[in-house]
């Protein structure tokens, strides 16, 4: 089992560094000068060679690239010209906002989705689970704003619950703070409950027509026990495995739901920053990012083995 | 005149070795190293039908693929009508190895599912390159036939639209088709229809009684390599226990492994109860080919080991001519119920 | 009553209709959505994408001589979502393409030859897909500067390594069965077995991923236009157009729901037809 782990994270440092370089390249490489972009088309030319000898930016690539790697090993990630405040410290401020959304839209996700999947499998190809179904795929084929327009259209013009843009934090209040955060949490669980319900619903099926659960039934338990018992605990670990690795595409989903809501998360930091040109704030951004989705992913190995049994038996 | 034995062997063995590397646990952790085949040596005459059997998992299947180099052998020498085909490079090898070809067991997957009969059949002439259009229809019309299914009805049909047993006719053909003097076949038998396998062991003999072929023909039931060859080899987790002409092997077995297969092969009112003799009873699973028993591999199932087993293992001497076993103590009388333990018994004290 | 008494015409529907095979029926749907976004505006006189008409601002769905309605300009909807589609649809199905042509291949490659050369495109692969699609594309496409090309390169960024992924999984399982291992017997080399064997045998589950990966790439398309960093003006693209309409969601919510409505309509499509023949081919 450490030896499991020990060697996912050796299989990992190479990822995390060929993360690390991926973005460095992504924002160095691609044409156009930096420093003119950031200060403009009218800069003066002797501006733009300041800056650009402020930033190394005459500097060999790669030599740029360790010097950046270097200090964000120890926490800098870099000082914005642009918007006049460090990376990291920014970044860390912003954290919690993505998160909370992200977090409550996988609850609302998993709420939404346990229940339905249970009922679909229940009786399956009856009118919930048809109706359920077509929901789902009705979800996955709407892009995520077209969904959060929809619910401002509903929740915020129509019936005037919500509001539909700004964000309260936590410390002015829990239930504004629960307000303003509702549709874009909603916007973002919409999709993801439909991903669990196809994803549990299939893999509960699946299940059903396992021995033990005839087992089960033979023992005495109602269909409904059966599958609450038995079925839905067997079916869990697929669901589990498929929240964790989600999170890279909810990082997406936020990006957009925090630029439609106004809400000052991670996501309004990438694209704000894309907009004002501020290359060190995206590449600190996007590194993050990136990072964060490797840790989650090596995070939902190590559960996937918990949880399930036979391939810990595999793993040795 | 010239004495059987001075004709070269068509196939010889010679300390054929193959293993495989396992992931290590740890990072830094000693290498596992699974010992699939060791150190197996045998000869194939031509026109001769060698029966390899054994339990599934000891090695018969790696050993044949080690036999055509892929992959080749860890160690050994494989001597194929003289020439020694390990360290070959590709294009050599593709010349050497001509007159062998190889059947694999499902019938389905060893035909590529987008192609039709035809294609499949003339993939090794088209392969090896150097004859004409003509040249290759006429001869996978010829193959065809030879295996039974004409080529008017059967050659632009698609491997899914064919029965298992047309499928390895179509393999068979396949295999001919450059003429070889060997065909490996690995289970090919296995799986199918007992009727159906009774048409395909018909038709090798055909073939074989047509063509003078030779055969190395791996299988775990024994009673259908009896059937089909002259002599058998038994082999157990990597090495062979057992030799000789296929009767005297099954009449009377020297290896206590041997005995044991044969004894649980079940046969129908004979009166018996079921109860095998003690000398013929297997306990115990199939070791791990990571970690081989020291000594006989098979002590640790033998009814009959001893300390001596453990210690030292037993070379493959032919205790009767031309049938050898692999045993320090091996079953050299013909094997009844009553006399057995007390010939055993007797044998150990001999040796002691 | 004469024993061939005629079927009631509603159950003859039902059966034509539960025997209807779905797949036609979404294809149905895409081809003629491609028509019309390609052709219909040549077909039909519509009034060209940005000619304003200040006297018909945001004119309901069904006005005479705007069948959709108009947006805040005056500027006919129908004719700015065939147009718009036609730039969601470039940009979707090349990028698609694009990751077709070069995916497989180094899919292929990867799982075909295995060893270091698989090691090293798989961890490559791992790197690329840390980052979220959108993110990326976003980037790449910020940093490319904004025109139809470079939206459509920047998508492609994440479907080379999507195929790339598929085939190369697709090929391993290939790789597995006995007839590549008897035609490397018969001395076949490596190009030859992977041309003859290897993609025969995984065209159809390439081909089919194309659906599923178009729906996909329509999805971040439509976000990078609707972040206002996709293909920019005046060619519309439908994800364009909904942001163009939230201003005016209050008042007038088709003028963002009607190109809505299309997005929708054709990505639903080719999921739908996406799932159903990897279903049947995958």
């Amino acid at each position: 089992m450490i030896g499991f782990i020990l060697r996912r994270v050796v299989q990992l440092a190479p990822v995390l560094l060929g993360v690390t370089i991926l973005a460095f390249l992504l924002v160095n490489l691609l044409p156009g000068n930096m420093a003119l972009a950031m200060l403009g088309p009218d800069a003066s030319a002797d501006a733009v060679a300041h800056l650009t000898e402020q930033l190394g930016l005459n500097q060999p690539i790669w030599l740029r690239y360790l010097h950046w790697l270097g200090s964000a090993l120890t926490g800098n990630l870099g000082w914005s010209i642009v918007q006049a405040e460090p990376v990291a410290p920014t970044i860390l401020q912003r954290f919690p906002v993505t998160v909370e959304i992200i977090l409550l839209g996988q609850a609302i996700g998993v709420i939404l989705a346990v229940p339905g999947a249970v009922a679909a499998a229940m009786r399956p190809n009856g009118w919930i689970d048809r109706a359920l179904g077509l929901l789902a795929y009705s979800a996955i084929a709407t892009p995520r704003f077209l969904l959060g327009l929809l619910l401002i259209l509903g929740f915020a013009v129509y019936w005037q619950l919500f509001p539909s843009t700004g964000f309260q934090p936590l410390s002015a209040g829990l239930m504004g703070n629960l307000r303003s955060v509702a549709l874009p949490a909603a916007t973002i669980g919409a999709l993801e409950f439909a991903v669990y319900f196809q994803v549990l619903r299939s893999e509960m099926l699946r299940n059903l027509t396992e021995d033990y659960v005839l087992a089960a039934r033979a023992k005495g338990l109602s269909r409904l026990q059966a599958v609450l018992r038995h079925v839905l605990r067997n079916s869990i670990v697929a669901l589990v495995t498929i929240i964790g690795l989600g999170f890279g595409p909810l990082v997406s989903g936020a990006v957009i739901v925090e630029s439609l809501f106004s809400l000052p998360g991670i996501g309004d930091l990438l694209v704000t920053s894309i907009y004002n040109r501020d290359a060190v704030m995206v590449q600190g951004v996007v590194v993050v990012v990136a990072a964060t989705v490797v840790l989650v992913n090596l995070a939902v190995d190590v559960i996937h083995v918990l949880l399930d049994p036979r391939i810990r038996i595999d793993v040795g | 005149m010239r004495a059987a034995s001075d004709q070269p062997d068509l196939l010889e063995v010679r300390g054929l070795v193959q293993e495989f590397r396992r992931p290590r646990h740890l990072p830094f952790a000693p290498p596992r190293v699974l010992h699939a085949v060791s150190d197996v040596s045998f000869k194939l005459q031509a026109g001769e039908c060698l029966g390899l059997v054994g339990e599934t998992g000891c090695g018969k299947s790696t050993l044949a693929r080690a036999i055509m180099q892929a992959p080749p052998p860890v160690r050994g020498q494989v001597r194929f009508q003289g020439q020694d085909l390990v360290g070959l490079s590709r294009t050599e090898l593709r010349q050497a190895r001509r007159g062998m070809q190889y059947v694999f067991q499902d019938p389905y997957s060893s035909l590529d599912p987008t192609w039709r009969v035809r294609e499949l059949v003339a993939e090794p002439m088209r392969t090896a390159g150097g004859f004409g259009r003509q040249q290759v229809d006429a001869r996978v019309d010829e193959v065809l036939q030879l295996v039974g299914l004409p080529a008017d009805r059967y050659a632009s049909r698609r491997p899914r639209e064919l029965s298992g047993g047309q499928c390895q006719r179509v393999a068979v053909a396949r295999a001919l088709t450059l003429s070889p003097k060997l065909l490996i076949c690995d289970e090919v038998v296995s799986g199918l229809d007992v009727s159906v396998q009774a048409q395909l062991l018909n038709l090798f003999e055909t073939l074989r009684r047509d063509l003078g072929l030779a055969y190395l023909f791996i299988s775990h039931d024994l009673g259908v390599v009896r059937h089909l060859c002259d002599r058998v080899a038994v082999m157990y987790l990597g090495k062979v226990v057992e030799t000789g002409p296929a009767e005297r092997v099954y009449a009377h077995p020297q290896h206590p492994y041997t005995a044991a297969l044969l004894a649980a092969v079940p046969r129908i009112g004979n009166g018996r109860s079921g109860a095998r003799p003690a000398w013929a009873r297997l306990s115990g699973e199939l070791p791990s080919p990571l970690a081989p028993p020291s000594g006989c591999r098979f002590r640790t199932r033998c009814p009959r080991a001893t300390a001596r087993c453990a210690a030292e293992e037993p070379p493959l001497l032919a205790n009767e001519v031309d049938h050898a076993a692999a045993c320090h103590f091996p079953l050299l009388a013909p094997a009844t119920e009553a006399a057995a333990p007390k010939r055993a018994a007797a044998m150990v004290q001999d040796r002691a | 009553m004469s024993a061939s008494a005629s079927v009631p015409v509603r159950r003859r529907l039902r059966l034509a209709f539960l025997h209807t095979d779905e797949a036609w029926v979404w294809g149905i749907v895409l081809g003629l959505m491609l028509l019309a976004c390609y052709l219909g505006p040549i077909v039909f006189a519509l009034p060209g994408p940005d000619d304003t008409d200040f006297g018909n601002v945001l004119a309901p769905i069904g006005t005479t001589g705007h069948l959709l309605g108009t947006d805040g300009l005056g500027r006919d909807l129908l004719s700015r979502c065939l147009y718009g589609g036609r730039v969601s649809l470039t940009v979707s199905i090349g990028a698609v393409a694009l990751g077709m042509a070069a995916g497989s291949s180094l899919g292929i490659l990867a799982g075909y030859r295995g060893g270091w050369v698989d090691a090293i495109v798989s961890r490559c692969l791992d790197v690329v897909f840390a980052f979220p699609g959108l993110v990326l594309a976003l980037t790449v496409a910020s940093y490319l500067g904004p025109s139809l090309q470079n939206v459509m390169f920047a998508i492609a960024f994440y479907t080379v390594p999507a195929y790339a992924r598929v085939a190369r999984s697709a090929t391993l399982r290939v790789r597995e069965q006995n007839f590549v291992r008897a035609a490397e017997m018969f001395g076949a080399s490596g190009t030859r077995i992977g041309v003859r064997h290897i993609l025969p045998n995984v065209l159809s589950l390439v081909l089919t991923y194309a659906f599923v990966l178009i729906g996909v790439a329509m999805v971040i398309e439509a976000g990078l236009s609707f972040l206002g960093l996709g293909v920019p003006p005046p060619q519309p693209s439908w994800g364009q157009l909904i942001a163009m309409g939230k201003q005016d969601i209050s008042d007038a919510p088709h003028v963002a729901l009607v190109p809505g409505a299309f997005l929708f309509l054709t990505i639903a499509a080719f999921n739908r037809l996406g799932d159903v023949l990897q279903a049947r081919h995958g």
